[in-house]
């Protein structure tokens, strides 16, 4: 038995039931890491011996047959916008290619009381902003399935380390498809929780409004495991919800006949990679043999999702950037004779040209009047998508469409401008959504997208299982 | 449409330096950003409310009492230069 080609439940029972200690299961992914790492650059930081003692304390607990949690032995990467107390976070940045975070992020403080196994933090493009990783201050990460290619991004680094069985599990963080891109990319599956029902105390804010942190995981029990870890209420985050919905996995093993599916007609009329749209068309008639009832719906103000987007980003990143002073943490320049010489030169120095780019960009559309002809308008477009996808889950439990309309590009490329999708419009309505892959063992994989309503995590879950089960 | 001058200002309010070669690659990184939002302007949304936050929020409050909280030593760690247990910078007054 090769213990990394396990899912991250099945070496959770496997434990459970002394097949394999804490120990073998950590010991096995850090000698795949010393074989693969190298090469994929999922990690920013490692850390070996503190994930072999974790290990050592939780087959301790075993043996002395005390409880253990829901995550107990199962490897695991964060990634490194979220911060994790003594353990060096850097958000993919050059400005914090130095600091060590004081605490821990709540959904940290999770991981470690479901004795789960921290190995390490993930690449990312810096700061999140990107969807490839390749604007990491520590360099690109490859995608395991083909290492010419990119992961996706932003949360490239979380994907790829579980596409290259470094770990079984791993965190994320979705702005506006942070998370569901890569998934599709590396074929594994990532879930984009509702806003509002995993903390994000700790998370290094892009945009507050959008952000949320989310997992991975190779099938989607994995995920919903790690779901039920980090989900519930936090005193710390004003944004969380006093709601603390736990999936339970059993009951929502189910047929999909009565499902009402809606398929909205603006993702049809995308351009698509002629194997997306295959394996698109494939993903409908296996969810209609399901029994599920899938119809043509509209969203018809989607088209305006990526300028809401947009303009919202960049002028929250533009403000959240500005803690970034050289002051109380982060990167300092060696020379200044005056206190804004300080600030300039920290900044200038230890930015990468993306994120300077966007605070230019928030800082031009949030400046004198523009702050309403720009910033305002988004939020009210915003509200017009809000309200379309309302009309849809008044009539329908979920909406599918794919999650990225290509297939990931070269490395050192972007994306190809006919390819467009709609994956902000998740974000900027607060929806759940998962991806997950249609096909594996030929190549690069596709993701469908699932989308749920608010803390209606349970449709797409059983959505997602039931097809899972059919393509297996 | 933003001028090289224009990207100067908004880098002095940014706390951002552009160097003279990089300029030109501002600006039209940025012209091509702006043009590309413009599509939002034609989006009716007279008589439409303003979304900053898609669940219905409210502050929680708390009686006002002393909690623990980090130790001066804790939230130094992380900075450059440090004096008595402060942040050293510059001296902003004589």
């Amino acid at each position: 038995m090769d213990i990394i080609n396990l899912s991250g439940w099945e070496m959770r029972e496997k434990l459970l039931n002394k097949e394999i200690s804490s120990r073998e299961i950590v010991k096995s992914h850090l000698d795949r890491i010393d074989k693969v790492e190298e090469n994929i650059n999922a990690f920013i930081t490692i850390d070996k011996e503190k994930a072999l003692k974790d290990a050592d304390m939780v087959d301790e607990k075993i043996k002395n047959g005390e409880n253990v949690g829901i995550l107990a032995g199962i490897p695991i990467g964060i990634k490194d916008n979220i911060i994790t107390k003594d353990f060096r976070t850097t958000a993919g940045s050059k400005m914090l290619e130095n600091f060590t975070p004081i605490y821990d992020a709540t959904v940290v403080k999770k991981v470690k009381e479901n004795d789960g196994i921290i190995l390490g933090k993930t690449n990312l493009d810096e700061f999140a902003m990107g969807g490839t990783t390749q604007s990491s201050y520590f360099g690109p990460t490859k995608n395991p399935l083909d290492e010419t290619k990119i992961p996706g991004g932003s949360s490239g680094g979380s994907a790829a380390a579980i596409a290259a069985k470094e770990v079984a599990l791993s965190l994320g963080s979705d702005t506006g498809g942070s998370i569901r891109i890569p998934a599709s990319y590396c074929g594994i599956v990532g879930i984009k929780p509702t806003y509002g029902l995993v903390s994000r105390y700790g998370l290094i804010s892009l945009s507050n409004s959008l952000d949320q942190i989310g997992v991975f995981g190779k099938d989607v029990r994995d995920a919903v495991l790690m779901l039920n870890a980090v989900s519930g209420h936090d005193s710390m985050d004003t944004t969380s919800i006093n709601n603390d919905i736990k999936l339970d996995i059993e009951s929502l093993v189910d047929s999909l006949k009565g499902m009402k599916i809606g398929l909205p007609k603006e993702y049809l009329d995308l351009e698509m990679d002629p194997k997306v749209k295959e394996e698109m068309d494939k993903a409908i008639n296996i969810l209609k043999d399901g029994g599920a009832i899938i119809e043509e719906v509209s969203l018809p103000n989607i088209k305006y999702a990526n300028e809401a987007y947009n303009i919202i980003v960049c002028g929250d990143a533009s403000s959240n950037m500005a803690r970034f002073d050289g002051i109380r943490y982060g990167y300092r320049a060696a020379d200044y004779e005056t206190l804004d010489e300080l600030y300039i030169k920290s900044r200038t120095e230890a930015f990468g040209d993306e994120v300077k780019k966007r605070i230019l960009l928030g800082t031009y559309l949030l400046s004198g009047q523009r702050g309403d002809e720009y910033y305002k308008k988004a939020q009210k477009v915003r509200t017009l998508i809000i309200n379309d996808f309302n009309d849809i889950f008044s009539k329908y439990d979920t909406i599918i469409c794919p999650t990225a309309t290509n297939l990931p590009f070269n490395l050192g490329g972007s994306r190809p401008s006919k390819y467009y999708n709609y994956n902000e419009a998740i974000n900027l309505a607060g929806l759940c959504s998962i991806s997950i892959p249609t096909s594996k063992g030929d190549g690069l994989s596709v993701g469908l997208q699932i989308i749920g309503d608010r803390f209606k995590e349970s449709n797409i879950i059983k959505a997602a299982l039931a097809y899972e089960g059919m393509v297996k | 449409m933003i001028k090289k001058d224009d990207i100067y200002k908004l880098a002095e309010l940014a706390k951002l330096s552009i160097h003279e070669d990089e300029l030109e690659v501002y600006e039209e990184k940025l012209n091509r950003a702006i043009e590309s939002l413009e599509k939002i302007k034609e989006v009716n949304t007279d008589n439409v409310e303003i979304t900053y936050n898609v669940n219905q929020m409210k502050n929680p409050l708390r009686e006002d009492i002393v909690r623990e909280s980090l130790s001066q030593n804790e939230v130094l760690k992380n900075t450059v230069e440090e004096q008595y247990g402060y942040f050293k910078i510059l001296k902003v007054m004589d």
